[in-house]
């Protein structure tokens, strides 16, 4: 659990245990409002599903684009509205389990933009408590809105949750920017297809590896017209190690029990690995820095 | 077979007994705050030297430590002081 490290972890954890349930499945590429609704359908049955495999469990998370799937040709005509009957059905099932969940509905801004890859954190009462866009759209395929925040919600057992979607995950300053602003858990959910398989589990590994940070990955897992989304859903500990992992490409559902609290602590107690410090105090042991190491930012990548 | 040879009689376990009387230590916390923690806690860093934990941070600079790494780094620095 917390191999990447040379000295001893002191002190005493307490910590609540957060119960995982990943679905891994494939929607309809919805090309009608009623193929929209056979989507949500499938939903539910998912969560019914997992309450009745994993009695108890916390938080179910679904793949990106579970409600609409993704038409290559008329996908943008089939938008949800955040307030829409779509997402008010698996809001109204998360309060009925009691229940967190993660799902992605594309939705279109009140504002009149084009579209918004949203993610959204509905807690046990059936309300919406962190709403993510995509930061790093799949572009040019995914011509959605750029999210400009990542923000942080804190979640049932302790957990303190990031989200982000697919193609986010292959930019490491979206992990670090949800590290950074909190999170001991990031779900990643995707709608990753063939031949990026090994891409995505090296980025989720390094993902959590490089922020000490639980991560939760929940892809599609199926065919469509156009593509096999290898599934290969999968949570892993803060080092980088798999604590399970789903089949390629099938409907599968995976659970894991993961401690958010360890995270909260290691981020103080771990002596050798700490990212959270280190990456803003570079050198830091340095005799000519007394402790406190480089504290500007040299990295062009990031003054661009 | 491969015999690891160490030159010398070096002190190999100076950090290790530290870390041992840092356990109670919790984060964050400030160099006044370990002092009256473990302060007179004696702590062996070489064959025949014996220092409490307050004469071992006394020289570190920083007084507020909010992880065990900032701590460890500021100590590193002391030592590499010379």
């Amino acid at each position: 659990m917390n191999i990447g490290n040379f000295y001893a972890l002191h002190g005493k954890i307490e910590t609540e245990a957060l119960s995982v349930v990943v679905s891994q499945f494939a929607p309809k590429s919805a090309a009608t409002w009623d193929e929209i609704e056979e989507n949500v359908d499938q939903i539910i049955a998912r969560m019914d599903q997992a309450s009745a495999g994993f009695p108890g469990f916390d938080l179910f998370v679904s793949p990106e684009c579970a409600f609409q799937g993704y038409h290559a040709g008329k996908w943008s005509q089939f938008l949800l509205d955040i307030d829409g009957p779509q997402v008010q059905r698996v809001k109204d099932k998360c309060k009925e389990l009691n229940v967190w969940g993660i799902f992605n509905p594309w939705l279109k801004p009140k504002d009149g933009r084009f579209c918004d890859n949203t993610a959204i954190l509905v807690n046990n009462k059936g309300e919406i408590v962190l709403e993510y866009v995509k930061m790093n759209p799949w572009t040019p395929g995914e011509p959605t809105q750029a999210g400009a925040v990542c923000p942080v919600a804190d979640g049932p057992k302790g957990a303190k949750i990031g989200i982000i979607i697919c193609a986010d995950g292959d930019y490491p300053e979206v992990w670090r920017e949800a590290a950074v602003n909190g999170a001991n858990v990031i779900v990643r959910v995707s709608h990753y297809m063939a031949p990026f398989d090994h891409a995505m589990q090296i980025t989720n590994k390094a993902g959590a590896y490089c922020n000490q940070v639980y991560v939760v990955s929940c892809n599609t897992g199926g065919m469509d017209e156009y593509y096999n989304y290898f599934g290969e859903s999968c949570i892993y500990n803060p080092d980088g190690t798999e604590i399970t992992k789903a089949p390629t490409g099938i409907p599968y559902v995976i659970k894991a029990d993961i401690y958010p609290g360890i995270i909260d602590h290691m981020r103080k107690h771990a002596v050798h690995a700490n990212p959270m410090f280190t990456y803003k105090n570079r050198g830091a042991s340095n005799p000519d820095d007394d402790g406190y190491g480089q504290q500007n930012m040299p990295y062009n990548a990031y003054k661009y | 077979m491969f015999f690891y040879k160490i030159e010398g009689n070096p002190f190999l376990a100076d950090m290790h007994y530290m870390h041992k009387a840092m356990a109670p230590v919790d984060y964050p916390t400030t160099k006044q705050e370990i002092v009256s923690q473990i302060g007179s806690e004696t702590v062996r860093m070489g064959h025949d030297d014996y220092r409490t934990v307050e004469e071992i941070i006394a020289p570190l600079k920083k007084e507020k430590y909010d992880c065990a790494c900032e701590f460890y780094c500021a100590l590193f620095a002391n030592i590499y002081k010379g």
